[in-house]
């Protein structure tokens, strides 16, 4: 009998289906709706969670520290953008080339730190940018007649340090979307345009860039996400989530703060809920900008 | 016009092998420092390899099985993974079945709906799934870290996407012979998909391992916590520049199985990649 019930064609669809369904709702829609409700509470755990309207945005509007996160997180979404996109795809199509021998040897060594956690990454980068004479970059700093630098002390120094890691483990990645991406480029259009006479840097301007548009897109569309997000290369960078006049505080890194370490739940919600936002316009933006929406049907 | 092409050939070569070199340092530089004394990384300058090897650290961080049980932590870590793993596989290809073979009313709006709602970024979650997983009673559990993850959107699209590129006669066809929807799934469904899962399963095994932020949170016992939750600690038990040897050493165990499973399973890393592949970072 119950065999027959999950085996009639009316049912047995949702029983494919139903399963997801049931963790998707527990686990992300739940408490996506959740975060959005506590940010108009004041919530602190063990107490009861009371009403306070639109409080929190407010004191976040005003609130220096968290402007200041903001500004870090979008100049680090920035730069990660203007190293993660162009150089990847030059790679990407260097390594594509007919000529090229050990492909395989150059995806492989690109693409292995992003095999890596943050914490081994972060570890490893938090010792070669230490400010000891001895520390690996100091001392080929030191080659140069270049005095040892305080790397993880200053603003545009820690920066450094931060993009350097996230250049690392990345690149990889974007480069096997990119070369995922020129799979679908016809050899015919390189060799027409070769017989019309067009230079090397015609042909990548006038096929491969348009063509890599939808990948390119893609690319664009994650790393705005995980730059806006970027926390933990931050904390093991600072080892812990308090650098020195907050030079390396995220959006997320302020969340964190404020409701795992100062048990401020709705004031944190709040944060999580402008991150939201903050992401789904730039991205929305940015996606109707580029026609992507137009395309799509 | 030969001549030309060979010289920026080799221009390109000289130029991706240096950027690989440097590539390569850091693990190397780790490497190398897990095998240093102290005094020797304090007071040399960088160098590729140690002056003296020394296997003293290791030693030390396989003593310790007090505060730091690091062979506790992997196996920890290696439990999560592959229970995780196990369970995405299942998921993604029932569902990625359901919605890309079975007709039912509103399938593609219901599919779409989900997978807009998933594009969030998660970390806004993070508090109130803490909530759930302590209402559950999973903190401090394996649960915690096997079940939430499993909510993700990105590999049921891919696994869809591959369905959508298998043609459905060999389905039909077993059910014309009487198979049911079940046996069509396990027997003709699952070999076909096996590419697409090998991928999502790699990738979901790496995602679970190098997962940080999330048990970070939800671990606060030192025997029930994953490797990444543990080298956290680490950082307060040896130091921040203290026992620099030891650090290294900590970090070092705790990749050998992902570069292991990469050098088995490199094909399917760097070949399958495909657009909308879900790595967490």
């Amino acid at each position: 009998m119950v065999k027959r019930f999950l085996y009639s064609q009316k049912v047995a669809p949702y029983v494919f289906v139903v399963p997801f369904v049931l963790v998707f709702l527990v686990f992300w829609v739940y408490p996506l709706g959740s975060s959005a409700l506590m940010s108009f509470q004041k919530v602190t755990l063990g107490q009861e969670a009371a009403w306070v309207g639109l409080d929190n945005y407010d004191k976040l509007m005003g609130d220096g520290i968290f402007l200041k996160a903001v500004i870090n997180s979008a100049i680090y979404m920035i730069l990660t953008l203007a190293i993660l996109i162009p150089f990847p795809m030059l790679f990407a199509v260097l390594i594509n080339h007919k000529f090229m021998w050990a492909r395989e040897f150059f995806k492989s060594s690109f693409f292995f730190p992003a095999l890596t956690s943050v914490v081994v990454a972060g570890t490893i980068f938090r010792l070669m940018f230490g400010e000891m004479e001895g520390s690996l970059i100091n001392s080929v700093l030191g080659w140069f007649g270049i005095e040892p630098l305080k790397f993880l002390k200053g603003q545009v120094m820690g920066f450094i340090a931060l993009i350097a890691l996230a250049t690392w483990r990345w690149t990889g990645v974007n480069m096997l979307y990119f070369l995922a991406g020129l799979k679908n480029i016809p050899d015919e259009y390189y060799e027409a345009a070769s017989i019309d006479g067009a230079s090397p840097f015609q042909r990548f301007a006038r096929i491969t860039m348009p063509l890599l548009k939808p990948t390119t897109i893609y690319v664009l569309t994650i790393s705005i996400y995980a730059g806006l997000a970027m926390f933990i290369e931050s904390m093991m960078l600072w080892n812990g989530n308090n650098s020195p006049k907050n030079i390396g505080l995220t959006i997320v890194g302020y969340l964190y703060r404020q409701g795992i370490e100062k048990n401020n739940l709705g004031y944190a919600a709040a944060v999580g809920i402008v991150l939201l936002v903050i992401t789904m316009v730039i991205n929305l933006t940015q996606l109707a900008f580029t026609g992507m929406f137009k395309k799509e049907d | 016009m030969l001549k030309k092409i060979s010289i920026s050939k080799y221009i390109a070569y000289l130029y991706l092998i240096m950027l690989c070199v440097i590539w390569v340092i850091p693990v190397l530089f780790g490497i190398s420092t897990s095998f240093r004394s102290q005094a020797e990384v304090v007071s040399t300058g960088f160098r590729l390899f140690p002056v003296n090897w020394i296997l003293d650290n290791y030693v030390t961080i396989l003593e310790n099985t007090s505060t730091a049980p690091i062979l506790r932590w992997l196996s920890n870590s290696v439990f999560i993974a592959v229970m995780h793993t196990f369970l995405v596989l299942v998921i993604i290809s029932v569902t990625g079945y359901g919605y890309s073979r079975m007709k039912f009313k509103g399938r593609d709006t219901l599919f779409f709906t989900l997978l807009g709602i998933s594009f969030f970024p998660g970390v806004v979650n993070i508090i109130p799934s803490y909530k759930i997983i302590d209402v559950l009673g999973w903190v401090n559990t394996a649960w915690a870290m096997i079940i939430p993850g499993l909510a993700g959107m990105g590999n049921i699209f891919l696994v869809r996407q591959f369905l959508r590129g298998i043609p459905t006669e060999l389905d039909e066809s077993a059910r014309v012979d009487g198979a049911g929807d079940f046996r069509i799934y396990f027997w003709v469904i699952l070999p076909l998909i096996k590419p697409i899962l090998i991928v999502c399963g790699l990738f979901s095994f790496v995602g679970s391992w190098n997962d940080f932020l999330w048990p970070v949170i939800v671990y606060t016992d030192v025997d029930k916590m994953p490797i990444t939750a543990g080298l956290l600690l680490l950082q307060d038990i040896y130091g921040n520049y203290r026992m620099i040897g030891q650090l290294m050493g900590s970090a070092m165990l705790a990749i050998i199985p992902t570069l292991l499973l990469f050098v088995f399973a490199q094909k399917y890393f760097i070949q399958s990649i495909n657009l909308n592949s879900g790595i967490k970072g």
